[in-house]
């Protein structure tokens, strides 16, 4: 027993070691709290989850303040092109969902971003839009934005919110809502988000989409804000960032892919489909299939 | 037409059952004449009570006929008279209290946990119905001192000879306990629904008017009720509760929605201030000190969520010093503590949220702080605390308020040049104040405010950056201040002060040692920091000499030489001032060389100046230095490849200095430790240097391999020692520490590796072989590394007590330390909805390898898991999505599985009766009592519940009820099967809830078809329940 755990912890290590050696295989962010931060921050979502369910506000709908958000937001939006198709697709991919609202997206004016609001109502930019090259991509994208509507993360948050201020008068409603979010939400922020990063993920491979889409996406967005490729950082500032380092995503999300395709495995692109905004349940086209691994080599990293 | 059909359906139901169930009782009351009458023909030999129900006065009748029967001493000491059980009869539902001696005897004849119902008779010996037990004649008990078996969880037991009917108990309960707790919330409810009224019909001045009222009532109620002496504590908190309704109905008046009425500012801050004065007048009325604090603190919260302006802050200060001054009245230190915590938050909030800017408030802050924190300081100087005892909450108060006043002032002061000053005044008048506690002769005042001294000169030193001095020349001045306190509690003898003082002067020389070098940016202060160092260097030199002469006792209180231990460093500071007078990588590498040489001339050096250098001491803390040498210039200068096999001399010095002290024996214990702990730091910091840049996962993964060479190298060391003991016991003592620094070495690469773990391994999603992370690979790794301490480290025999305390320790931590590593793992590998699985199957596997009594222990861990696993049940499986289609991902399918698990744990532990109190397992003594006593007999609930919620989420709310009552269902079976009486009742309980929401939720708002269904259902189960309590009730009763 003793020397069986002690050669297999050598041998292991030294397997280990040369791979690593022979592969040079780095972190993406070096010595840093944040992925730390990201699993411990389960805890006090879950806690979260359970006292925003069980402090309900009968008075607060999802749906009819979903419908309020989308209200509002119709007289902000652009009239784009990629409206309907946008709506086409987010139709598609919460077929099974189960919240009683349908999704609708938005398109907005702005540098590429996308956001979720309660009720089923999502935004995404035009400066998205305009750098996205592929409906997987969109799909990654899309698919993180549901989730924080399926997992009731922005719900909870403005439920939250609108119960301190009816609870206690609006001024210390405020100061109520900015110390938990200061205090505690940064905690389980970054959690939230790794949810609906893995829900976004799970969409890809539910549809047969390119599981490394998400992986692309947030690999633009990381081109388009050139601060989240900061390595490190102190603890005190990864505790307090809201969001994952993007290029930890990226990198997260292309490996993530990579181990989910196997040699011959097929997924579809959908480059044309999103140059001609006609999504993939409505018209498949064969070229978009790919066959695992790519013919261009290592260029698909 | 439905719901009238089903109305008629469920009445038809309950007049069928009521007609069962008195059939059912005329059965009863036959059959218990049938068994009285057997009994009494046999002349009661079958009547012979279990042991259990002997010690039961409560199944005793005594309606029956007596009978002599011959009692073991144990029952007969346990049978009360039967006036004692008339006194039991009278109070059905108290307990009777237990002497120790008793609850032994009782723990002894009773081998069933005692929340569990009796164990069944043997068989051959025919049962009895507790009615037909015979009572005990009078003049075989032992009365006054009868003992009960515990009833903690089965009070319905102490029911008289006449049983009373459940609706009689249930009356009775009403009678005891609910008429009052509904009289009152009848009463909160007709507030509640004046208030709604008041809210809706009156403006703000009505509802202010109201609850000013509201609060008078509460203020006229404690008037009154302080009369009487046992409701005193309720008049206080009637009249804490006076003051917050009235600074709420102020504060609202001048700025809560709804409240608000007035319009001017200065208005609005008058009212608050006279809510304010309210709480300070009720404050100085109220003999409780958690009251006075209570007062205060709500002054000062609403003056926080007051607009954040000069007069807040003003009033805020003037709040605090008043709680301040309550502390005067009498020994209050908990009130001192709240107030210097509440005023700490208070001005940090105002900071937080006050648009003005500091230079507008500074001084002000600065006065508030200075009065309010020596005031508070001075609370302790009066005659009160005149006691040479040592006070822990005193002393941590005052350590607390000098602290928060430090960090005020910093904080107020901060981009102004005169910070230092203050803090250098506030530095001198804590010394002083010292001093005035030193006449007084309270020692632990003396401690106190010499250390805050301290604290306070070191924290004005490290703001002298504002006049331009560099962060190395403020280190030598913070050296030389900390120098200057312990030279002067050593000159008047404080033991503990110099103590920690001359611990502080090696801290300081060790930084100044290690940093100054590594601070050189600009050649050009090379010799600025040489300078410094020789000063230092020279001022410790004068003291050693002066010490070795006047014999001064500079005992460290650790096992470093005692003689000087100020003189550690000494022989460094000209070393490494020379060292930078060259300014060369090579020279570092040459008095590495050199080192070995010092070493060997300990032989030709007298034994006083050796034991003065400790030579061994100072070659280590060198070849460190060579190592900073390295990282700061060879680096620079030379490419990778050469500079790595440099890395290499300081290794191999030390190792020959490791051989070296083995070989001569050395005794100086002290420094051969150390030599041995920068042996290992300079490992890895040359492992993590050279295989960094290759892989950053290099130097973490081995970090567990060292760490497993280490202890294998420490076992074989001791392995050694033992067999050279007779023949060279010295020898074999210095291996055997060895084997011990060999062993730290290994808990430290141990904890390299866990730290590399947390910050670096866990981000990577890398694939090593096909599904197969890296990361999971070094996960694994870390398991097999974890599990290889925890079988081998407990073999390693340690010499001395206190080392044993360390191992015990260190091996307790590493048993906790697998735990929290697994925990991770899952969290980091298993999805959100599936981790409730996890977590059951870990604890059953537990519970499992508990049943080995060298594993025991692991039945506390197991229940921690099985806790999580229900929070995660009714937390996250119950709501999360994954967006996968995947069936194993499913909330619903997850769940079941888990709630499987969880019910085969429950039904495990109950079963094997694991939760024996043990009271074997150190430190983890008090968490199994605590588990034993609350967390086992209620072992279910967590379950329970988290099963309700979890149905309630995930299922839809239409057939709610008919899975609450499967649930109910099973619990109920479960306490059946188990023996448990508490699980049936509380089973019947829910099942009660469940019948309500039948009747008022499912036959109003579903639909035909599923409530057809639901009450099909429920209908089924009911019977079920009722058709399992017939045939297995003398399971519970």
């Amino acid at each position: 027993m003793k020397y069986g755990l002690l050669s297999s912890i050598v041998i292991l290590t030294l397997i280990l070691s040369g791979v690593m050696y022979q592969r040079k295989i780095q972190s993406v962010l070096g010595s840093s709290f944040e992925p730390l931060f990201t699993v411990l921050g389960s805890a006090p979502k879950s806690v979260d989850r359970l006292v925003s369910r069980v402090v309900l506000r009968p008075d607060l709908d999802e749906k009819t303040l979903g419908d309020a958000f989308k209200m509002r937001l119709s007289h902000s939006a652009l009239d784009s092109p990629y409206t309907e198709y946008l709506n086409h697709l987010i139709k598609s991919l919460t077929e099974d969902s189960k919240k009683p609202f349908e999704y609708q997206v938005f398109v907005v004016s702005g540098m590429p971003n996308a956001f979720a609001l309660p009720g089923g109502a999502l935004g995404i930019t035009t400066g998205l839009l305009e750098i996205l090259e592929d409906e997987a991509a969109l799909v990654g994208i899309l698919g993180h934005e549901i989730a924080h509507v399926e997992l009731n993360h922005c719900y909870d948050a403005f439920k939250f919110s609108s119960l301190a201020k009816k609870l206690t008068g609006s001024r210390l409603g405020e100061v109520v809502d900015r110390f938990y979010n200061f205090f505690t939400r940064s905690s389980f922020s970054k959690t939230q988000e790794a949810e609906s990063d893995e829900y976004g993920f799970n969409l890809l491979l539910k549809y047969g989409y390119d599981p490394m889409g998400s992986a692309r996406a947030f690999d633009l967005l990381v081109d388009a804000s050139e601060a989240s490729r900061a390595k490190g950082g102190s603890p005190i500032r990864a505790f307090f960032r809201s969001h994952p380092t993007g290029k930890l995503r990226a990198k997260n999300f292309l490996d993530k892919g990579k181990r989910e395709l196997s040699e011959g495995d097929q997924y579809y692109v959908g480059m044309v489909n999103y140059e001609d905004k006609i999504t993939k349940f409505q018209t498949a086209y064969a070229t978009e299939l790919m066959t695992f691994p790519p013919s261009f080599g290592e260029d698909w990293e | 037409m439905g719901i009238l059909f089903d109305l008629g359906l469920v009445v038809a139901i309950i007049i069928l059952y009521r007609k069962l169930e008195a059939y059912r009782s005329q059965l009863e009351a036959q059959s218990r004449a049938v068994a009285w009458m057997v009994n009494h023909l046999n002349g009661g030999q079958q009547a012979q009570p279990s042991e259990s129900q002997t010690a039961n006065p409560a199944t005793t009748t005594q309606s029956l006929p007596q009978q002599n029967v011959p009692q073991p001493i144990h029952q007969q000491q346990v049978m009360p008279s039967s006036s004692q059980a008339a006194v039991v009869q009278s109070i059905p539902q108290q307990p009777a209290p237990q002497t120790p001696a008793a609850q032994a005897m009782t723990a002894k004849s009773s081998p069933t946990p005692h929340w569990a119902a009796p164990p069944p008779i043997a068989q051959g010996v025919p049962r009895q119905s507790p009615l037909t037990q015979t009572p005990q004649p009078h003049g075989q008990t032992t009365a006054p001192n009868q003992v009960m078996e515990p009833r903690r969880y089965a009070p319905e037991n102490f029911i008289g000879p006449m049983p009373l009917s459940r609706s009689e108990k249930l009356m009775a309960a009403m009678k005891e306990n609910w008429t009052g707790l509904l009289g009152a919330g009848i009463t909160v409810l007709g507030i509640g629904f004046f208030g709604t009224m008041a809210g809706t019909q009156v403006g703000p001045e009505g509802r202010f008017g109201l609850i000013l009222a509201v609060a008078a009532i509460f203020f006229a109620a404690s008037v009154w009720i302080q009369r009487r002496k046992k409701w005193q504590i309720f008049a206080t908190w009637f009249s804490g509760i006076a003051g917050s309704v009235t600074l709420f109905a102020m504060l609202g008046a001048g700025g809560i929605d709804g409240l608000k009425f007035i319009g001017s500012q200065g208005t609005a801050q008058a009212f608050v201030a006279v809510g304010i004065l309210v709480n300070l007048v009720l404050a100085w009325r109220t003999p409780h000190q958690a009251a006075g604090s209570f007062h205060v603190v709500v002054s000062l919260l609403a003056l926080g969520v007051a607009p954040a302006s000069i007069q807040t802050l003003i009033a805020g200060g003037i709040v605090i010093l008043f709680g301040t001054v309550l502390s005067y009245r009498k020994v209050w230190d908990l009130n001192l503590l709240t107030v210097i915590i509440a005023s700490c938050f208070f001005q940090f909030y105002w900071r937080f949220v006050t648009l003005l800017d500091l230079s507008d408030f500074r001084w002000i802050g600065i006065g508030i702080t200075a009065a309010c924190g020596l005031g508070a300081a001075a609370v302790h100087y009066r005659k009160e605390y005149e006691s040479s005892k040592f006070e822990t909450l005193p002393f941590a108060v005052h350590l607390l308020n000098w602290l928060l006043f430090g960090v005020n002032m910093v904080s107020y002061s901060s981009g102004s040049k005169t910070t230092p000053i203050i803090l250098g005044l506030a530095a001198i008048g804590a010394f002083i104040c010292s001093r005035v506690a030193r006449a007084k002769k309270v020692s632990w005042l003396v401690t106190t405010d010499n250390l805050v001294a301290q604290f306070l000169g070191i924290l004005s030193i490290t703001m002298l950056n504002r006049f331009g001095l560099h962060w190395t020349e403020r280190l030598a001045l913070a050296y030389l201040a900390i120098f200057f306190f312990c030279f002067l509690n050593i000159q008047v003898k404080e033991k503990l002060l110099t103590k920690i003082g001359v611990n502080a002067v090696l801290g300081f020389q060790f930084l100044l040692l290690f940093l100054v070098p590594a601070g050189v940016e600009d050649p050009a202060q090379v010799q600025k920091q040489c300078l410094l160092l020789t000063l230092c260097s020279l001022v410790t030199w004068v003291f050693a000499v002066l010490a070795k002469y006047k014999d001064y006792d500079v005992d460290l209180g650790w096992d470093v030489n005692k003689q000087n231990p100020l003189l550690v460093f000494v022989p460094f500071f000209p070393i490494v001032a020379s060292m930078f007078f060259l300014h060369q990588p090579l020279t570092l590498f040459g008095a590495s060389l050199l080192l070995p040489l010092m070493v060997a001339s300990r032989r030709l050096l007298p034994e006083s100046c050796v034991s003065f250098l400790n030579i061994s001491y100072s070659f280590a803390s060198i070849v460190y230095y060579g190592w900073i040498g390295f990282v700061l210039l060879v680096a620079q200068r030379y490419d990778f490849g050469t500079a790595q096999w440099m890395t290499l001399i300081p290794l191999v010095s030390l190792w020959v200095s490791l051989s070296l002290n083995s070989i001569w024996q050395m005794n100086n214990l002290s420094a051969y430790r150390i030599t041995h702990y920068m042996f290992f730091g300079y490992l890895a910091a040359i492992v993590y240097a050279t295989l960094v840049e290759t892989s950053d996962f290099l130097p973490g993964t081995l970090a567990a391999m060292i760490s497993a060479l280490c202890l294998e190298l420490a076992l074989l060391l001791q392995k050694s020692s033992q067999n050279i003991q007779e023949s060279n016991p010295n020898q074999a003592s210095l291996r055997r520490r060895q084997s011990i620094y060999v062993f730290h070495g290994g808990v430290f690469f141990l904890c390299l590796f866990i730290a590399r773990h947390l910050l670096v391994h866990i981000q990577s999603e890398v694939a090593l072989f096909g599904w197969v992370t890296l990361r999971a690979a070094i996960e694994c790794l870390g398991l097999l590394t974890l599990l290889f301490w925890i079988s081998e480290a407990r073999k390693l025999v340690f010499p001395t007590k206190k080392t044993s305390t360390h191992q015990a320790w260190t091996l307790g931590l590493l048993r906790e330390s697998i735990f929290l590593f697994v925990a991770l793992t899952v969290m980091i590998e298993v999805g959100a909805t599936n981790r409730s699985i996890v977590w059951a199957l870990i604890a059953l596997g537990l519970s499992q390898m508990a049943t080995v009594k060298e594993y025991r222990h692991l039945k506390v861990h197991g229940f921690v898991f099985y806790v999580i696993s229900c929070i995660n049940l009714a937390a996250v499986t119950s709501i999360y999505e994954t967006g996968s289609g995947h069936w194993y991902s499913m909330g619903e399918v997850t769940g079941v599985a888990t709630i499987a698990l969880l019910f085969g744990y429950t039904v495990l532990t109950f079963k094997r009766e694991l939760f024996e109190p043990i009271d074997y397992i150190g430190y983890l003594k008090g968490p199994t009592k605590l588990l034993t006593k609350y967390g086992i007999p209620f072992l279910l609930y967590p379950l329970a519940l988290s099963i309700a919620i979890y149905l309630y989420w995930r299922f839809s709310h239409a057939i709610l009820t008919l899975l609450w009552v499967v649930e109910v269902f099973i619990v109920f079976v479960l306490g059946i099967y188990l023996r448990t009486r508490q699980f049936v009742h509380v089973a019947l309980v829910a099942l009660g809830i469940c019948i309500v929401r039948l009747m008022f939720f499912d036959l109003a708002n579903t639909g035909l078809a599923v409530r057809a269904g639901v009450f099909v259902g429920v209908g089924i189960l009911m019977l079920a329940i009722n058709f399992v309590y017939k045939k297995y009730r003398d399971r519970i009763s």
